[in-house]
């Protein structure tokens, strides 16, 4: 596959995977609104999107079940099939189905399994009840003038389909010949009569060359189906009137068809009969039933053709706006939006990195040149390296929104397979948040959902019993928070039951039987391993795999989760993460000849360890800080730095997840910018450090990860209570071992 | 594309050659509204267009419109075959009322 195709390809899968998700927005919408034209709109064009671009790549499995779903809501925006939930369920299924070909046919470019080929018959037969249904029952209930009188015989002689076509004005514009379409006709059967029309064509002086004027009528003998026929002017099919009658359709069908083409109705009516679609007979016996209704209620008369005529000029005002609408906001789109290849903006970014790096250095360099113009200048050059940096990652930023939409669907399955009734509200889906992160919070955020559907929120009768609203709320929230992202869960269940989490963790030793917890230690137990308090698993949640799992992706995103509860009211489930992984301010310390830096929002304060202090400090491991303990991490000792004794020694005071510990350092050097490269392989194991940068002189900083340090020292004093050794030690150990288990 | 004055005394003749697309469309529409502006007669020549498409169509059929207007006619002589089949396809032989006779080598009958 050559490169350009490879791209083009994945432009393809890109947009495909767009279209299928405002479908499934539109249809979640059509299921609160099911009058929504414009969400049918917008589920058609996407079906319509899909199949045509699918065509161009070859990939006819899809095209041909597009297909199908495309007939269908093109008689649903018609109004001829009443959307329903069963068929938006229908709807939603076949959209998945559609997701998993282009997985299989496109992405993996492999053939679909069994089960899959499975479903889609079966798909495909559910569809296909609403294609019969519109074939047979439906004209009769939309035309009101004219069928409420016709018979089921009233059927013309014509074995011959009849093809209507009014080529849109633009059609050669948009690089389509309608004489291209006329031929492919011949090759699916037989051109008995053709007409044609050429009403709209303007002299010669006044012709647009660019601009379509003809129109045809069709007697066509074929064996084909209607979709075969249709699917010859598929590309033209949105902008221009075609009109394609069975043979044997009821006369009624050709009167209206000769109301609705634009030529004047004893016009077409002439041209039907001279090219044999219809009789004279049966022409005269269509409009004499006309007739008959129109007579037959004269005061109503007035009434229906105004709602007819109504109904027609309102269908054709729509169609307009439909299509003014729709251009503007392709043109919106395309003039807001430039499609880059994400590791072009890697690259960009890691570039970036390198930028700030080296702008540093300069800095360094201009600081210590006792030159104060080149230092000035330095400091102009890292600004504006700053701001490139923050406009770069910038660049990564997208809405957390599409992440929480795909949720609805996510809500309305599960809802209904747990016959509950729940209901998702989003906010703050405009909250923009690094592309990596967005991606990696997908998952967690899913299980939270589900753990708040399954466990939190209470079954319509037991909401009732409890004086709520049977219908559930669940809300998902997202914020900017000085420099972080803040998403929010939020239920209104039954909250948790803290009893039987204390029992739990207990039975499962995660704690000892004598603990004192307070409420918030309690809830946030539920993060441990292979914590689990569901009576019964579901299929959903309740393996007990899933909190922790949570828990240690969103560490792994350098970001913190907690919940807080509130018996009988709901539950909170609040992430914390930070806006992006690849630059972050840091405090740079130095130890002995080693520099560390510690991310700075994780630095509470720093003080100095006076050379009183010092010596009781080492012994004990612990600073009295304002009457508050703090255990202490000596760096140089952890890291084995054993150079020599520093002059001054400072204490870095960090808080994570919700515990504080003090930090032992040499010097502090100040806040800096710090570009995270990740370790190589073989650290991987390593505790306590996250990553390493690079700095302005060239020298490598190892990032330090407190959570993990901090969690390292506490299991350092599980193994060894004796560690710390001094009384103070003993007397605090219980209250920093509950802080750790948050 | 030339148009060689023939003999004929009240018609004015053009030839057409090669492709009568889209792409030529305003030229050739040019040339033919030249034609019209002299007299309302005109006689096409289309033994030499290899190709036509919907724009050619429409370019012929509202050339005839034109001078019809003006109480005259255009005439189209030597359909070639790529014109006669797409006139066959649309069936416009009796819009345009001309005797199709096919020249050059095309052996086909006309129906």
């Amino acid at each position: 596959m050559s490169n350009e195709f490879e791209q083009i390809l994945q432009t393809f899968i890109q947009e495909t995977k767009e279209q299928l998700q405002s479908m499934e927005t539109s249809l979640l919408h059509l299921e609160s609104e099911p009058a929504n034209s414009e969400a049918i709109a917008a589920v058609f064009r996407a079906a319509h999107t899909i199949k045509g671009s699918a065509g161009l790549f070859g990939l006819d499995q899809m095209v041909g079940f597009t297909h199908i779903l495309e007939d269908i809501l093109d008689h649903v925006r018609d109004g001829d099939i009443a959307i329903n939930k069963t068929l938006i369920a229908l709807l939603l299924e076949c959209s998945d189905h559609i997701y998993e070909l282009l997985k299989v046919t496109a992405i993996e470019d492999t053939e679909m399994s069994p089960q899959a080929l499975e479903r889609e018959q079966q798909l495909r037969q559910r569809l296909r009840a609403y294609q019969i249904a519109d074939i047979v029952s439906v004209p009769a209930e939309v035309e009101t003038v004219v069928e409420t009188v016709e018979c089921e015989h009233d059927l013309v002689a014509s074995d011959l389909w009849h093809i209507s076509l009014r080529f849109s004005a633009d059609v050669l514009r948009s690089g389509m010949d309608p004489l291209a379409m006329l031929r492919y006709l011949t090759t699916l059967g037989r051109i008995i009569s053709i007409t044609s029309i050429a009403d709209r064509l303007p002299l010669l002086t006044e012709l647009d060359t660019e601009t379509y004027y003809l129109g045809f009528e069709i007697d066509f003998a074929s064996d084909a189906d209607k979709a075969t026929i249709a699917e010859v002017f598929e590309f033209v099919r949105e902008d221009s009137v075609i009109h394609i009658l069975p043979p044997h359709s009821k006369i009624a069908e050709y009167i209206q068809l000769i109301q609705i083409l634009p030529e004047a109705d004893s016009r077409v009516g002439e041209i039907l009969v001279q090219s044999g679609a219809l009789t004279a007979q049966e022409l005269a016996l269509g409009l004499e039933q006309q007739q008959a209704v129109r007579s037959e209620g004269t005061a109503e008369l007035l009434g229906e053709i105004l709602v007819e005529k109504g109904a027609v000029e309102l269908a054709v005002l729509q169609t307009a706006l439909d299509k003014q609408s729709s251009a503007k906001e392709q043109k919106r789109r395309e003039n807001n939006y430039i499609r880059v290849q994400a590791d072009k903006l890697d690259r960009l970014i890691n570039l970036v990195g390198e930028l700030v790096i080296a702008s540093a250095g300069t800095r360094l360099i201009a600081q210590n040149s006792q030159n104060t113009t080149f230092y000035e200048s330095a400091l102009g050059v890292t600004d504006l390296v700053e701001e490139i940096r923050d406009g770069a990652l910038r660049l990564r930023m997208v809405p957390i929104g599409d992440t929480f939409s795909r949720f609805q669907r996510v809500v309305r399955d599960i809802s209904h397979e747990l016959g509950k009734e729940i209901e998702l509200r989003i906010s703050g889906a405009d909250t923009e948040v690094d592309k990596t992160v967005v991606e990696k919070i997908s998952d967690p955020l899913m299980h939270l959902l589900r753990n708040s559907m399954d466990h939190g929120i209470e079954s319509p009768e037991r909401r009732v019993a409890a004086g709520k609203f049977p219908r559930g709320k669940l809300s998902l929230n997202a914020y900017h928070d000085s420099g972080n992202i803040m998403i929010e869960i939020a239920d209104d269940g039954a909250g948790l039951n803290r009893q039987r989490i204390l029992e739990k963790a207990i039975e499962r030793n995660l704690i000892s039987p004598d603990a004192v917890l307070s409420e918030a230690e309690i809830d946030n137990l539920i993060f441990e391993p292979g914590f689990s308090t569901a009576e019964r698993v579901t299929s959903l949640s309740g393996r007990g795999v899933g909190m922790d799992v949570v828990k240690r992706n969103i560490t792994a995103l350098r970001g913190t989760i907690q919940i807080s509860s509130r018996p009988g009211e709901g539950t909170l489930v609040r992430i914390r993460l930070p806006l992006t992984l690849a630059i972050i301010d840091g405090f740079l310390v130095g130890v002995g000849s080693s520099n560390y830096v510690v991310p700075l929002d994780l630095v509470q304060e720093c003080v100095e360890l006076a050379e009183a202090e010092r010596a009781a400090a080492k012994q004990q491991h612990i600073l009295n800080l304002r009457g508050e303990v703090l255990p202490l991490i000596f760096l140089r000792h952890h890291f084995g730095l054993e150079d020599g004794q520093p002059r001054r020694a400072n204490v870095v005071v960090v808080r994570s997840a919700g515990c504080k510990a003090g930090l032992v350092v040499d010097e502090l050097l100040g806040e800096f910018q710090t570009v995270i490269k990740p370790l190589g392989k073989l650290f991987s194991g390593l505790r306590g450090v996250s990553g390493s940068t690079i700095l302005g002189d060239g020298s490598v900083a190892l990032i330090l990860d407190a959570q993990s340090l901090i969690q390292l020292i506490m299991q350092k004093e599980n193994h060894n209570p004796d560690w710390y050794g001094g009384e103070a030690g003993v007397g605090r150990t219980q209250q920093d071992y509950r802080g750790t288990l948050q | 594309m030339s148009k060689p004055k023939k003999s004929a005394p009240v018609a004015d003749h053009l030839a057409l050659r090669g492709e009568l697309t889209i792409y030529s469309a305003d030229t050739v529409r040019a040339q033919i509204l030249e034609c019209l502006q002299k007299g309302a007669e005109l006689e096409l020549d289309l033994r030499e267009v290899t190709g036509i498409d919907s724009a050619g169509v429409q370019i012929l059929m509202a050339a005839k419109l034109e001078a019809h207007k003006f109480g005259g006619d255009v005439r189209l002589v030597g359909h070639s075959q790529s014109v006669f089949d797409v006139f066959e396809l649309l069936n416009l032989s009796a819009f345009f009322g001309d005797p199709v006779l096919l020249t050059g080598d095309a052996n086909r009958s006309s129906p």
